[in-house]
């Protein structure tokens, strides 16, 4: 039988909380300052408005050019990325660009035009070339704003309704520090997005809500465990206790980490790039809300404690 | 046995075959290659696709386009300013606009394709694997039909000479002072005359037309009776041109319904050209062949949503209703889906494109291969370790995990639920979370045993004891699931579906089923140690 940690380890969680503090304050700066130094998350077009699409070519194309021919061919504000070759789709990029109001004689740039300008765009500059639009998003700005509405009412209700559940399976203090380890993993996993430079989209939005779920699932089996443990012992004080909680569910929590980390490693290593986009960010918010569970949400609830002590039930 | 153990074994194995049953046509359709499938009968092939898992477009390849009828065509449409059309008007325009669709698409031939309505003046439409240029104009093409008479000679003289005019001045200078050829006639130097009724620009100079027919200055030198309309390009003697016309603003009939409409081929000068022969209903057809009687030699403009696609010289009353409107150097395609287009009519309004989606073929079927390597690669770290650090107990766990996964997309296939690529990523999250259930239990079950418990007793503990944190585990994150499945897009819901389903579903798995296996075994080999 194999166990990672002895069941009676000891790990002096509670007693170290202050330099999880500092390493949490440190996270957060460097989230801040990322934000700012980009000028604010990097949004996708699913909330800027404007086109995201994926195209191949049969023959390779270097990034330069092509990024000269979408620029004298008149696409407004290119971006463009190579896309790792798989075993179906060789030679593509993405290419990202945004909708302006501008008129070009009298058309108006509309969203299903930008697709054919660009297919046209290159069918002239590279007529040898073929190339495959794999896929395309469009969307519209009045869309892109009200995905934004959507996006922020799918975080607000996810959280409201996990906060009643919790409101009512927990007592008020501990609710409160999982609240506060809920927005400390949302700002870290948005610090982690900025820093990588990765766009921030619908699906940015998921990764965020399920880290949300899955950083009060593992605050919930250690406040499972104090709970527990306050029924039945008198004679630790409270920060021994749950330091002792914390330890006793220390096994459980490294074994799921592992487990949802080992299938999200194979989708982030396999699944290619459509869904990389979603799982590297799902990687970082499931790492740092197994660390939360362990350090932030006990540690507030011992310093509450400790500040203003409750009456301890029996 | 005992007697319970014996019921909820015969529910499992019923289960079991229930959800097997159910996952055959998914299987069988995967196992067919693309000469199979077109071997099979319509029906059949689409009997199969009705009962296998329903995979969203970013997987199977295909479009989801979000269109919005416009308000203010709509106001042109019936004549009102914008702020005068109702809601109601807007919603029933919707309405009919999307029967037009449907009907569109119906005869283009698009297997299983989601055409509805969005609030009060959206249509959201779903076509897997088409062609994204040609659907795209199938159902966003207006198709409103006109028939106005081409003005020439004289009048048309007077008013290129009254346009000459107004741009003389210095307002008109600067607007033309990107052309090349000014003098005094800056604007009908830029045109280019057949005869002294055809006109056209070349592309270079049709720039600058465009502008100068928006100008306020020339918009007033035009008589309120007439407007200018564009034909379709043209390429001759290696020059594009655009042909110019000045058509009746008012006209002869309008929003013409087609009783009839056909691709044709062979024209006057070009017997391989492309053509569209259309028939005008009954109404239609007599104001048809009064007006062509009234007007013999002069042209009628077959404009369709504002430009010219023909401008024939009526040659003499045409009684049936029936026309023609040449397609120049369109494709088969452009031609066969403009006559479904008329076929079907017009849109009460414009439509535009407000959102579109799409993923073409290869990478869908890319994006399903890898993601189904990606969840097998996970799914088998998962079980070797948990068969390694839970030997036993890893088993049972692994056992009840696939038991979770077949459930899981049974339910999918049965309810008619989409698979999408953040579904393959949520059935992925699912594995680690039922996962999950099972740590709990199992770590609570080696500490009962550790305190010194029977076998038997430390499992009724540790599944006791174990049960209101795997609850309360699962609902917050099929909580944060439901909030997503409501705000979220097509593929962030496939997400948030496989997840709940796949989360329910592992609370009878990852509890009930393991815990009878348990029991099973315990009872059955009489174990004093668990080896867990």
């Amino acid at each position: 039988m194999i166990s990672f940690f002895h069941h009676q380890s000891n790990f002096g969680f509670i007693k170290n909380r202050y330099k999880a503090y500092a390493f949490s304050i440190a996270l957060f700066i460097a989230t801040i300052v990322s934000v700012f130094l980009h000028g604010g998350l990097k949004l996708g077009v699913d909330f800027t408005g404007g086109t995201m699409m994926q195209i191949h070519f049969s023959t390779p194309v270097p990034t330069d050019q092509l990024r000269k021919a979408l620029n004298d061919g008149g696409i407004p504000s290119v971006e463009i990325q190579k896309v790792k070759d798989t075993d179906l789709i060789k030679n593509a990029f993405m290419i990202r660009t945004g909708l302006t109001e501008e008129k070009s004689g009298q058309e108006e740039v509309k969203p299903s035009s930008i697709v054919e300008r660009i297919k046209t765009v290159l069918g002239q500059r590279f007529p040898d070339n073929q190339v495959t639009i794999d896929s395309n998003e469009t969307v519209g700005p009045k869309i892109g704003k009200e995905l934004q509405r959507n996006a922020i009412w799918a975080v607000l209700i996810g959280c409201v309704l996990i906060l009643i559940y919790v409101a009512f399976r927990f007592d008020f203090r501990f609710g409160v520090a999982a609240v506060v380890a809920i927005f400390h993993d949302v700002l870290c996993t948005l610090g982690f997005i900025s820093v990588t430079n990765m766009e921030f989209n619908l699906q940015s939005v998921a990764v965020l809500l399920t880290v949300i779920g899955y950083s009060i699932n593992d605050s919930i089996v250690v406040a499972d465990r104090i709970r527990e443990n306050l029924r039945k012992s008198q004679k630790e004080t409270y920060p021994e206790l749950i330091n002792r909680s914390i330890n006793e569910t220390l096994s459980r929590t490294v074994i799921t980490v592992i487990t949802v980390f080992l299938v999200l490693l194979a989708l982030q290593l396999f699944a290619g790039r459509v869904l990389s986009d979603f799982t590297k960010p799902l990687l970082f918010g499931l790492v740092i809300g197994t660390y939360s569970s362990i350090f932030v949400v006990s540690s507030l609830v011992v310093d509450w404690e400790l500040k203003s002590p409750t009456k301890r039930k029996k | 046995m005992r007697r319970a153990n014996l019921w909820k074994f015969i529910l499992t194995m019923v289960l079991l075959v229930a959800a097997i049953w159910q996952l055959v046509p998914t299987l069988k359709l995967q196992g067919l290659t693309e000469q199979q499938k077109a071997e099979m009968s319509h029906d059949e092939l689409n009997k199969l696709y009705s009962k296998a898992i329903h995979l969203g477009l970013d997987l199977k390849g295909g479009m989801h386009i979000v269109l919005e009828i416009d308000r203010q065509g709509m106001a042109k449409a019936t004549g009102k300013q914008p702020n005068e059309v109702t809601d109601k008007e807007l919603s029933d325009a919707t309405d009919r606009a999307l029967e037009i669709i449907r009907n569109r698409v119906d005869q283009y031939g698009v297997a299983e394709p989601s055409i509805q309505k969005q609030g009060n003046d959206r249509i959201v439409v779903q076509l897997p694997g088409v062609d994204q240029e040609r659907a795209r104009a199938l159902i966003g093409t207006t198709a409103m039909l006109e028939f106005k008479l081409v003005q020439e000679d004289k009048v048309l003289q007077d008013v290129l000479d009254k346009i000459d005019k107004a741009l003389l001045g210095e307002k008109g200078q600067a607007l033309m002072s990107d052309s090349t050829m000014f003098g005094d006639k800056p604007f009908s130097s830029l045109l280019q005359f057949v005869s002294n009724s055809e006109m056209s620009a070349m592309e270079q100079d049709r720039e600058l037309v465009v502008k100068a027919l928006k100008d306020p200055l020339v918009q007033a030198a035009i008589p309120s009776d007439y407007e200018f309309a564009w034909g379709i390009k043209e390429d001759r003697e290696g020059y594009r041109r655009y042909p110019l016309y000045m058509l009746k603003k008012q006209p002869e009939i309008t929003g013409a319904a087609l009783a009839e409409a056909r691709m044709g081929v062979g024209s006057d000068d070009d017997p391989s050209a492309l053509r569209v022969d259309f028939t005008l209903v009954r109404k239609y057809a007599n104001s048809f062949s009064r007006i062509t009687a009234a007007n013999i030699k002069r042209r009628l403009a077959i404009v369709l949503d504002g430009t010219v696609k023909s401008a024939p010289v009526i040659q003499g009353r045409i009684p049936n209703g029936s026309g023609q409107i040449t397609m120049g150097n369109a494709t088969t395609e452009e031609a066969r889906d403009l006559a479904i287009i008329l076929r079907a009519g017009a849109l009460p309004a414009p439509v535009s494109i407000i959102e579109e989606r799409s993923v073409g073929p290869t990478l869908g079927m890319d994006s399903i291969s890898n993601g189904v390597k990606a969840s097998i690669i996970g799914a088998i770290a998962v079980i070797l370790f948990m068969v390694i650090y839970y030997a036993l107990g890893g088993l049972v766990a692994v056992l009840a995990l696939a038991f979770n996964i077949i459930m899981l997309l049974a339910v999918m296939a049965a309810f008619r639920t989409t698979l999408t690529l953040p579904g393959i990523a949520g059935i992925a999250l699912t594995v680690g979370m039922a996962v999950d259930a099972n740590v709990l239990i199992f770590e609570r079950i080696r500490e009962e045993l550790r305190a010194g418990k029977t076998v038997r007793a430390s499992i009724d503990a540790g599944y006791e004891r174990a049960f209101s944190t795997i609850l309360d585990a699962n609902v917050t994150t099929v909580l944060a699931a439901v909030a997503l499945y409501f705000f979220g897009t097509g593929p962030i819901k496939g997400f948030a579906v496989t997840l709940i389903i796949g989360l329910a579903i592992s609370m009878y798995t990852a509890i009930l089923v393991t815990r009878m296996i348990f029991d099973w075994i315990t009872v059955k080999w009489n174990l004093q140690k668990l080896p867990i």
